[in-house]
């Protein structure tokens, strides 16, 4: 995975755990008191429709968030988290508190309480720990955290955290998500942003119910104060397919200040033009270039005249010449290194091997944009309307102008690969708004989407059969768009590996083949166009299993439909189908002598808002040759929870369609053939 | 051919001059070992060649043409550690030198270096240089690019560990990098290990010197499936004191081992570690000038006697708490011994409960473990000893390390390769001692952890003459037993109703894995429905006896299409109802040993009814089938009633053994391959003709 801005995902991550607004004093004299009431975190009192389904339940989740100055801003954070079930969510029991060189922990405190509220001990300072938060596939960036391991012996237990951090990033505000975790459940959460009238904060409200906002007040110091509160909120599962990521499914209020300042760099984010004028300011001047290598790319704009053949030079010789390191240093991980750091290293992160390459670009005459983006095929959706740094990964935005006999066009380029073919974009990047960077300011884009006319697989099946049902098959797929991406990933690896991969498809498609030989090809290896060839060779010994005096032949060869998921769990979340992809598959199987097929299947067409299916099975006229053809799409995209029944429909039609079997009569001759 | 493993554990007389002792080896075996090898005996010191500069050869990609299966090859990995005097005090010195080919992308990782260095109260690993290149080949020419130590970056990992980091510039696809370091440290106790053979990555030549003065005594461990090129040792003159006058000499040994292939994981292993060749070094004793001798590690004996004076091992055995008024009671109503050792282990089973962490030291005092209710396997185990005791039985702790964390040599006492504690019963009339644990929640008399399994204990008694190895072996299966009904409805749809019944460790597995997981993924977990399939029931029950299976209820349900014709066949295989799927034996050749844990054996038998209107037209064949010993047996039959309207299919899987040598493998993947198959064919059920 490829990011650059990561102290943000770290930050949200850590933030949303636990964060809260300490009132301890205030529970001191109630367990000193007498045995009832019940104390504030005894799980006594925990609602039965929150411990439904939650492994934990958050009882207060209080954070406030001060900002008095475009720079700087506090939070403060109290969160009290009873755990139900410590085997179902182990993770939920470590505690982590992050900072970096742009925000100091200012106030850290972490006690436990047993089921009955009574308080069992506080976290001592042998307890925390000083880690590097930087995750294994990062070689540097300065991340750090304070973490503790709030493990009790016996459930239920209650963990609460009381911290404050000031940082001096206001670029990131924190977001307010209670529900931090899947099977979480919240009995109530506050949040408050506090802020002087001069300095507007924005915000944004997601899943929230009408009642949660309260009227703003106006607090000491001549702030003003906006209050959220967040009651009763039942836990979130993950056993839903086809489902949104959490932070799309929980309640959250995003916030964001109109202005900001982080290390003498200040900014406005009221709209995207704005906010993409305060990053070009902050990477600008960063892309002069080596004399040899201005030299180099004039030389390339004088020998090749068509744009896009000088664009993708540029690209490949990008990706022969560097390599992906992932550096998240300077300002947070928001500006780059500069191009003639790459250009002697070799090596850069996304922000920096853009930089570098738009800088070549540009000395070979073309004109070239970095395009922020949220990456990650999975990840929460960014929301175009929000403007805030909602950004983990850039890419280059080339546009190439009309020539005779080409139009204008606008060429993509990931720059992080050193293997992606020149003007293609994968899953992580495709389909959704990027931030073009312009010297005028930002233009909200999109990037081009692959649907599934793109993201296609072709294959055809030639197969011969003999009288014991074993049958040798040459097997021809060609894929495109994403689905190509997942072959062209297999046709970097080494041979080796390739047959160790293919070995391991097969024994899940169909026990006991044998692979006899496996090959992979790209086809025209440019633009969207490209193709991934795969050739197998295969010995399929029980490709139709004998029964009796019949040979029962499967029609769905290397094939599986999508495997509906159980229809008794209330559906509550969204279908979110991702890509859209199409298939076609093509089996010809050559009969053994003398048999002949019983019944052929009847030909299926279905057509649903989700997608195709249709499927046809025929036999030649001297009746010695079947050939079946199938073929569907996945529409991709969104559909409301409602439609979940449909959309089971649809799949269970398609896999009692792929489980049919052609019977073949066996005349005695051939059954008794020695082997 | 298969090459054979060896490890040897080579002890050098202290401070003797230094010769080889071939321990739990035979030396005859070992040339006979060298024999079978497809190198010849080890190389004289001359034949070996010096590493070779970087040439225009590393860019031919001829050179690598054997390698295309690989990211990345080492061409050459040398390593040197050394002694060297700081103050009154010694420090250990490693030099290091690494080149690697990058092939592919995967491979680009081995031009970043992420070195960690530990410090701990006033000692101090350190880092006294760094330096790395890249080669490429611009032009035909041979170029390099240098990067500097200075070019690096210290994270602070932990409050002990600092890491060193040094990416390499100019490293691409099809550089060769080198990378150096040097490390002096004032820990002493182990020396780095060295690993010839590493996984997934190739290594050309790995070299290995190792100058031990002779004040120092230490432990080589010596692992390797496959030859040395060279391997010597000899005494040398060590430069740098003289102690009384007289010069010090220094001990070095010298390994070189060639064309290594990638370690390649396999299934059903104990860890990598157990099989890669690697070379350890532990200190037994030092004779400092002025402090004199001090043993470190020495003979079981005094490290059995050792550990029976430990604080946290044989410190805390005698003491039981709160125990011992229930256990007195014990040994008063209990005249069987071996069923009061029994009610020994429930009693602590329910005091005290594993926290997860092994060690054969107790974490703390017994009296915080007991009022925590909890604590880690030599807290709980070491109780059981001394509740053993107060009962009246005659019981000693046995050590071992488990199977994720390796096998321990045989002669020598390295207490800290050790993770786990067990109690040894000798009962009255039994040969052998009774190995008893009381770390898992819920298991049937005498049944130990399956990480404890295929391994050997240490039994640490006071006298030497019971201090022995005791074989760690499964006393109960793996046994797994689907039964249920399935019920075509003769319209195309299909209900089923499965009981899948779990045992010995099965259930074992299944009480562990029902702790972390709600019924329906418990059930995901054991049985996947066929497409369009859906589960109506998902139950788990796990009994409170531990002798009771653990059973699973699974209904399921895979609805007609409406409106469609009534199927002329009706098709059902054991697959779509809980049978095999796959061979876990799927890889075509085996190096290691297929370790198992325990034997296993997994019966199905489901009765499939007939639906109205239809009758039996074909069933598959019978399958039984056995490897020569019989070790391993798959059966397969269908029976059809008298009456016609139902098929018994029965299906029986029995691996005898825990373990199964490489020879074994292909028979045994072929049996196993064959249920496989059977599993897939289709009982046919015909429409009868109107």
């Amino acid at each position: 995975m490829r990011q650059l801005f990561r102290l943000q995902a770290a930050a949200r991550r850590a933030w949303l755990g636990h964060l809260y607004v300490g009132l301890l004093l205030l529970i001191a004299p109630q367990w000193a008191a007498a045995a009832d009431p019940p104390l504030p975190y005894a799980a006594a009192t925990i609602a039965p429709a929150l411990r439904r389904g939650a492994t934990s339940v958050v009882r207060r989740h209080d954070v406030t968030i001060t900002l008095k100055r475009p720079d700087r801003y506090t939070l403060r954070v109290c969160r009290a988290v009873t755990i139900t079930h410590r085997a179902l969510d182990a993770a939920a029991t470590q505690l982590e508190v992050p900072y970096s060189s742009l925000q100091t922990i200012e106030e850290l405190s972490a006690r436990l309480y047993d089921g009955n509220g009574r308080p069992i001990r506080r976290l001592s300072g042998a307890d925390w720990h000083d880690v590097s938060a930087t995750d294994a596939d990062t070689y540097l960036d300065d991340t750090r955290a304070r973490v503790a391991s709030a493990v009790h012996n016996e459930v239920p237990y209650t963990i609460e955290i009381t911290y404050e951090i000031s940082s001096r990033n206001p670029l990131f505000l924190p977001d307010w998500q209670p529900q931090e975790r899947w099977r979480q459940s919240i009995e109530r959460a506050t949040f408050r942003l506090c802020h002087p009238a001069t300095l507007p904060v924005r915000w944004r409200t997601q899943h929230l119910p009408a009642q949660a906002a309260q009227a703003d007040t106006l607090c000491s110091g001549g702030l003003t104060e906006h209050r959220w509160t967040l009651t009763n909120a039942p836990a979130l599962t993950n056993d839903q397919p086809y489902a949104p990521a959490l932070a799309e499914q929980a309640p959250a209020v995003w916030c964001a200040p109109t202005a900001f300042e982080v290390q003498g760099h200040a900014g406005r984010q009221t709209t995207w033009a704005e906010f993409g004028a305060w990053w070009y300011a902050l990477n600008a001047g960063r892309d002069p270039l080596p004399a040899a290598l201005t030299a180099e790319m004039a030389a390339l704009r004088d020998s090749v005249a068509d744009p896009r053949r000088r664009a993708r030079h540029v690209y490949e010789r990008v990706q022969r010449s560097t390599r992906y390191v992932s550096v998240q240093l300077g300002l947070g991980g928001w500006q780059t290194l500069p191009a003639a750091d790459v250009a002697r290293t070799g090596y850069g992160d996304c922000k920096a091997l853009v930089t570098y390459t738009g800088a070549l670009l540009r000395a070979a005459g073309l004109a070239a944009y970095p395009a922020l983006v949220r990456a990650g095929a999975d990840a929460a959706r960014m929301h175009p309307d929000w403007v805030a740094p909602q950004f983990n990964h850039v890419i280059l935005c080339v546009p190439l102008p009309a020539r005779t006999g080409s139009a204008a066009d606008t060429v993509w380029l990931e720059c992080t690969s050193g293997t992606r073919p020149f003007a293609t974009l994968g899953d992580f990047t495709a389909g959704r708004p990027a931030l073009l960077v312009l010297p005028t300011g930002g233009r909200l884009v999109r990037t081009p989407t692959l649907g599934p006319a793109t993201n296609r697989r072709t294959r055809t099946v030639r197969a011969r059969l003999d009288g014991q049902g074993n049958a040798t098959a040459a097997v021809r797929t060609r894929s495109t768009g994403n689905l190509g991406d997942d072959e062209a990933r297999l046709l970097l690896l080494p041979p080796d590996e390739q047959r160790r991969i293919v070995r391991q498809w097969l024994e899940s498609m169909t026990p006991r083949a044998e692979l006899r030989a496996v090959r992979y090809a790209a086809e025209a290896p440019d633009g969207a166009g490209a193709v991934t060839r795969e050739d197998l060779s295969l010995n399929l010994p029980s490709a139709a299993t004998r029964a009796g005096v019949r040979l029962l032949l499967p029609l769905a060869w290397l094939h599986r439909a999508p495997r509906p998921a159980a229809a008794d769990t209330a559906r509550r979340a969204p279908i979110w189908l991702g890509l859209g992809t199409s298939f076609s598959d093509t089996l010809v199987v050559e009969l053994p002598p003398g048999t002949h097929a019983e019944e052929l299947p009847a030909p299926i067409a279905l057509t649903t808002d989700f997608g195709t299916f249709r499927s046809s099975t025929g036999l030649s006229a001297d009746g010695v040759r079947l050939t079946h053809i199938s073929s569907g799409s996945s529409s991709g995209g969104e559909f409301p929870a409602s439609r979940y029944p449909e959309l089971l429909a649809f799949q269970a039609q398609q896999a009692r369609a792929q489980r049919r079997v052609v019977t073949l009569l066996v005349p005695a001759a051939v059954t008794t053939k020695a082997p | 051919m298969l090459l054979h493993p060896f490890r040897r554990w080579l002890q050098r007389a202290a401070f003797a001059a230094g010769f080889l002792f071939l321990l739990g080896f035979s030396p005859a075996m070992y040339d006979a070992h060298a024999q079978t090898t497809p190198t010849a005996a080890p190389a004289k010191k001359a034949e070996i060649e010096p590493i070779k500069p970087v040439s225009l050869a590393d860019f031919d990609p001829a050179t690598f043409a054997a390698d295309s299966g690989v990211a990345a090859v080492v061409l050459s990995d040398y390593g040197r550690t050394s002694f060297v005097q700081e103050g009154s005090g010694f420090q250990v010195r490693f030099e290091r030198t690494r080149r690697v080919k990058i092939l592919r992308e995967a491979g680009l990782d081995e031009a970043t270096i992420k070195l960690q260095l530990y410090h701990r109260d006033n000692g101090y690993e350190n880092l006294v240089s760094l330096s790395g290149a890249a080669w490429n080949v611009e032009g035909g020419k041979l170029q390099r690019t240098e990067t500097k130590n200075s070019a690096g970056t210290t994270v602070r990992l932990s409050d002990y560990v600092n890491e060193r980091r040094l990416t390499l510039a100019g490293a691409r696809v099809g550089s060769v990098v080198e990378i150096g370091y040097v490390t002096q440290s004032d820990f002493i106790f182990t020396l780095p290990t060295w690993q010839f053979e590493i996984e997934d990555i190739p290594v050309r030549r790995s070299e290995l010197l190792v100058e031990i003065p002779q004040l120092f005594d230490y432990a080589v461990e010596l692992l390797s499936y496959y030859p040395f090129a060279l391997e010597e040792q000899s005494l040398k003159p060590y430069q740098a004191m003289s102690v009384n006058g007289q010069q010090i000499k220094a001990t070095h040994l010298h390994w070189v081992m060639r064309d290594v292939p990638a370690f390649r994981t396999e299934r059903f292993i104990t860890t990598p570690n157990d099989y890669m060749a690697h070379a350890q070094f532990q200190l037994r004793a030092a004779s400092m000038p002025g402090s004199g001798y001090r043993a470190y590690t020495t003979t079981w004996d005094k490290a059995s006697g050792e550990l029976l004076l430990h604080s946290r091992f044989g410190g805390i055995l005698g003491a039981v708490g709160e125990l011992a008024k229930p256990l007195r009671a014990l040994r008063e109503s209990e005249p069987d011994q071996a069923v009061r050792a029994q009610a020994v282990v429930e009693l602590v089973r329910g005091a005290i409960a594993w926290n997860g962490v092994s060690s054969i030291y107790a974490a703390g005092q017994l009296a915080e473990a007991l009022r925590q209710h909890k604590g880690n396997s030599a807290d709980i185990n070491l109780l059981l000893v001394s509740s053993l005791r107060t009962a009246g039985i005659n019981a000693d702790p046995v050590i071992l390390s488990t199977r994720d964390h390796g096998a321990v040599p045989d002669m020598l006492p390295l207490l800290d390769r050790f993770n786990f504690v067990l109690a040894a019963v000798q009962l009255p009339g039994q040969p052998e001692p009774l190995l008893l644990d009381a770390t898992t929640p819920l298991a049937p008399p005498g049944m130990l952890p399956e990480r404890c399994l295929g391994t050997r204990g240490r039994l640490i008694a006071r006298y030497e003459s019971s201090q022995r190895w005791l074989p760690i072996a499964a006393t109960q299966k793996y046994t797994s037993f689907l039964s249920g009904t399935v019920t075509p409805d003769g319209r195309g749809g299909t209900t089923a109703t499965l009981r899948l019944a779990l045992t010995g460790y099965a259930a074992q597995r299944a009480r562990r894995r029902a702790a972390e997981l709600t019924p329906e993924q418990m059930v995901s977990r054991y049985y996947t429905p066929a497409p369009g399939a859906q589960l109506t029931q998902r139950t788990v029950t796990q009994p409170t006896d531990a002798t009771q299976p653990v059973t699973l209820e699974i209904g399921v349900s895979e609805p007609a299409e409406p409106g469609a014709a009534l199927p002329a066949l009706v098709l059902v295989n054991l697959k779509s109802y809980g049978g095999l799927t796959e061979n876990p034996f799927n890889a075509p050749e085996r190096r290691f040993s297929v370790d198992l844990g325990s034997p296993i054996v997994e019966t199905i038998m489901l009765e499939v009814a007939v639906p109205a209107g239809y009758a039996i037209e074909s069933v598959p064949a019978a399958l039984n089938t056995r490897t020569p010993d019989g070790h391993v047996r798959a059966q397969y039959l269908c029976t059809p009633a008298p009456d016609g309207r139902s098929v018994q299919v029965s299906s029986t899987l029995s691996l005898a053994r825990a373990s199964f040598a490489p020879e074994e493998y292909d028979a045994l993947r072929t049996v196993y391959g064959r249920l496989v198959a059977k599993h897939a064919e289709m009982l046919v059920l015909k429409k009868a003709d109107q």
